[in-house]
């Protein structure tokens, strides 16, 4: 095994190889950070480019691509409340914030820090856990996958205090919006008020995170005007904030820990992965943390913890891959079907015949990850200046890039006209003193969550033991109700030392 | 000064409205390949290679640009290749899973009417295989009928082609269909399969050749009147006694009124680009060698597609049922 590592780093310190992984990463994040346009839209975009380059050299390319775009979409997501990949929502809800205190490049630091730690993290625990790929891979199926979504919409709902009615209400709005389509199991089209094939995949998720984000923030904008940092200073300027973000990501090193664990876990499930990894990180890191009123306003461990999981959740994905040859995300598909133009075959044999094109694609992402997070720390006080713009200038930018995104996911006028839907339903709700938090995880986590309970459902012929009869599901199970039964027991315990004031 | 702008004006106008190029030359610019699915999967990479091989005959700079447009199942292309303009610049892939559904609605509400596209040919076909776990008890299609109602079959969704396979099966071997579906793709369905999410499931003989080669699927039959050369000793159904026909082929199409002497060129680029040595060498290496057996042009589209609605259309009930679409 060590020996395919060996050649696969000798083929990184090739000049040209490693000018490809710099190619790839730049790419990377410049379309992680433009929102909509994703990371998959431009690995398709250079595979027709790739037609004659040596396998290796592909992988290191589209390896540096998926390494960076994490933090390309940390940068859109902390600035001006877009995550520029889905899976940089759960940044926005502390990223933002601290922007908005005008304490940008702090958040970028964070970020930056705690994504290289993150990707390495999740490296490390990736190489641990190969021996066992098969046994993990296998212990968790739809019963599982249930489960674990169900953790993660109970933990929100249980952990906001004074909130938790409206933040259940916006939960299950999100879990019904999320209900819109065809059902591939029942075979049923839900929801579709009348359209035949515009709502058949639902309501997608790209346009719906541009109006939720992007589009509610604008015409917040609209209403305030000003700066996106409210006091129109930086409390940060120079390498004071990026340092102070760096400290912060070593005070809160369990929430980077614990961050990349669960991003690496979740990461390796099929069809749950990498949009829920980060809900799930923010969610447990709320649990956890010591200041959890924070949550939300700017908590640096948040944030720390979020943009840990968004890079060790790479990991994840590549086991399915080095366990089946099996993509483990839409992104290691295109990467295996550029295999398949190359001549190679993925598939269990893969990690027999080509282990180090494996290594090439985890040491091409790492090394990506951390020449981005470099860039980040470099860059941080220059890009958090955007603060302090006026909106009257940046919204015009902002308003185009949003719709820009919003079309660019499949190329249907109508996605804009849903990005303006969602994000006015979104303001409107923001308002009334709804969290768009549970609203958001409501949506990401509804239809996942119905698909793993009725599979499982098909799997046991409708009998509901399936989920008490199989030990991982029953474990995850008990974690839950115990999860639920501390939050109600700190809800109380809150309330009584509150009467006693 | 007067007369020059005149002079220049009425040389410009003769320039614009000098006439279409004919027939002889097209074509002439970059053809757009609409592929209905993911970037990466068996129908991308088959665009993909076959476009590079079809550029050779195409004039200098003139290239095949992959589109990817992906939603419903393959509906979304297909119907955006419905509409498109019929002048040869616009060609597709066509997946026959989206004929349930059109079956179900109608050509008007379904958007689109397999009948009526200019078939280019079929560039790409393979038999169905029904698969199973290494260790799984069943053995053959004996076992399968046998066993009966307490097997789960492992499909994609209502309608598309896996579930068509495996219904028509389920038909003919009259047992009952117990489904698990909802899965993203084959390379979510695969490791449900080894997971033991369900029993066995149909799976094409070529996206199923490398787990095969790995041990981890064992194939029982495969769904044809011949043995898979790749796996020579696994009977086929008929050879086990059971006649099911459903087959999977890779169709190429152009809109409906695509003149037919446009269809002819593409046709013949379609064939040439099928014996192009490259091509050749990246199906052989990637398995996907074993789906060039026969390649057909326009008239064997056009059978194909005529059998497959007759074989369709006979368990319209069921498709109607299982797509409540219609309600």
């Amino acid at each position: 095994m060590f020996d395919s590592l060996l050649i696969a780093a000798s083929q990184l310190i090739d000049p040209y190889n490693f000018f490809l992984i710099l190619v790839g990463t730049l790419v990377g994040l410049v379309f992680g950070f433009l929102p909509g346009v994703t990371l998959l839209t431009a690995m398709a975009l250079f595979l027709p480019f790739t037609h004659g380059m040596k396998p290796i050299g592909v992988m290191f390319l589209f390896s540096g691509i998926m390494g960076s775009a994490p933090f390309g979409g940390s940068i859109s997501a902390i600035l001006f409340n877009i995550p520029g990949e889905p899976f940089n929502a759960a940044t926005c809800f502390d990223g933002y914030p601290m922007a908005r205190q005008g304490e940008a490049s702090r958040a970028l630091g964070i970020s930056a820090m705690a994504s290289a730690l993150g990707g390495l993290i999740g490296l490390v625990v990736l190489i641990l856990l190969i021996p066992a790929i098969r046994p993990i891979l296998f212990a968790f199926g739809p019963p599982e996958f249930f489960m674990v979504v169900l953790f993660g919409l109970v933990t929100i709902a249980v952990a906001i205090p004074g909130q938790m009615l409206k933040g259940l209400v916006a939960a299950g709005l999100g879990i019904l919006i999320s209900l819109i389509g065809f059902s591939s199991v029942t075979g049923v089209l839900r929801f579709s008020f009348g359209s035949q094939n515009y709502l058949w995949d639902g309501i997608k998720l790209v346009p719906f995170f541009i109006g939720i984000f992007a589009i509610n923030e604008i015409i917040d904008y609209f209403v305030h005007g000003g700066t996106i940092s409210l006091s129109g200073e930086r409390k940060d300027s120079g390498l004071t904030g990026v340092l102070r973000g760096v400290r912060d990501v070593f005070h809160h090193w369990y929430a980077v820990l614990q961050g990349s664990v669960v991003g690496l876990i979740i990461g390796i499930l099929p069809g749950v992965g990498g949009t829920v990894s980060n809900f799930l990180a923010y969610s447990m890191a709320r649990q956890v943390s010591k200041d959890p009123g924070r949550f939300g306003k700017g908590a640096p461990d948040a944030i720390a913890a979020v943009e840990a999981s968004n890079n060790s959740k790479d990991g994840g994905d590549l086991l399915p891959t080095v366990a089946f040859g099996i993509p483990g995300s839409s992104t290691m598909a295109l990467l295996l079907g550029a295999f398949i133009l190359h001549g190679i075959n993925p598939g269990p044999l893969l990690v027999r015949d080509h282990l180090d094109i494996v290594w090439a694609i985890i040491l091409g992402r790492l090394v990506s990850n951390l020449i981005a997070s470099a860039i980040g720390l470099i860059a941080a006080d220059f890009l958090a200046r955007a603060t302090t713009i006026s909106v009257m200038y940046l919204v015009p930018v902002i308003l185009t890039l949003a719709f820009l995104g919003a079309y660019a996911d499949r190329e249907n006028v109508l996605d804009i006209a849903l990005a303006i839907v969602s994000g006015v339903i979104g303001y409107m709700l923001s308002r009334c003193g709804f969290p768009v938090v549970t609203l958001v995880i409501g949506f990401v986590l509804g239809n996942i969550g119905e698909l793993a309970f009725l599979q499982s459902l098909q799997m046991s012929f409708g009998s509901y033991s399936i989920f008490f009869t199989r030990p991982i599901s029953l474990l995850l199970f008990i974690g839950i109700v115990v999860t639920c039964l501390y939050g109600f027991y700190k809800m109380l315990r809150e309330r009584a030392r509150k009467r006693e004031t | 000064m007067l007369a020059k702008i005149i002079l220049t004006v009425i040389v410009a106008l003769f320039g614009l409205s000098a006439p279409p190029s004919a027939q002889s030359q097209y074509p002439d610019k970059d053809i757009s390949w609409i592929v209905p699915f993911a970037a990466g999967g068996g129908y991308d990479v088959w665009a993909r290679a076959l476009g590079r091989a079809m550029e050779k005959e195409l004039p200098k700079g003139a290239k095949i640009v992959v589109k990817n447009v992906t939603g419903a199942g393959g509906r979304v292309g297909t119907t955006q290749l419905y509409r498109a303009k019929p002048d040869g610049y616009t060609i597709g892939m066509v997946d026959l899973g989206i004929l349930p559904f059109q079956i179900a609605m109608g050509p008007e509400k379904a958007g689109y009417d397999l009948n009526r596209f200019s078939w280019i040919g079929v560039f790409a076909e393979a038999p169905w295989t029904i698969a199973v776990k290494k260790d799984s008890p069943l053995k053959s299609l004996k076992d399968v009928k046998t066993q009966g109602a307490k097997l789960r079959w492992g499909v994609l969704g209502p309608g598309e082609t896996h579930w068509l396979a495996a219904m028509v099966t389920t038909g003919e071997m009259g047992i009952p269909f117990n489904i698990v579906s909802g899965y993203g793709g084959v390379s979510e369905m695969i490791p449900a399969l080894l997971r033991g999410d369900f029993d066995l499931c149909p799976v094409l003989s070529t996206s199923a050749l490398e787990y095969v080669k790995s041990g981890d699927l064992r194939p029982i039959a495969v769904l044809d009147d011949e043995r898979f050369p790749a796996y020579p000793e696994v009977p086929s159904s008929k050879e086990q006694g059971f006649n099911i026909f459903s087959p999977f082929v890779r169709l190429a199409a152009a809109p409906p009124g695509t003149p037919p002497q446009i269809i002819k060129v593409l046709e013949g680029l379609l064939l040439k680009a099928l014996k192009d040595p490259e091509l050749r060498k990246w199906a052989d290496s990637s398995g996907r060698g074993y789906e060039i057996v026969r390649p057909k042009g326009a008239d064997a589209a056009r059978t194909t597609m005529d059998e497959f609605i007759k074989v369709t259309q006979k368990y319209q009930k069921e498709m109607s049922a299982a797509l409540q679409v219609s309600k």
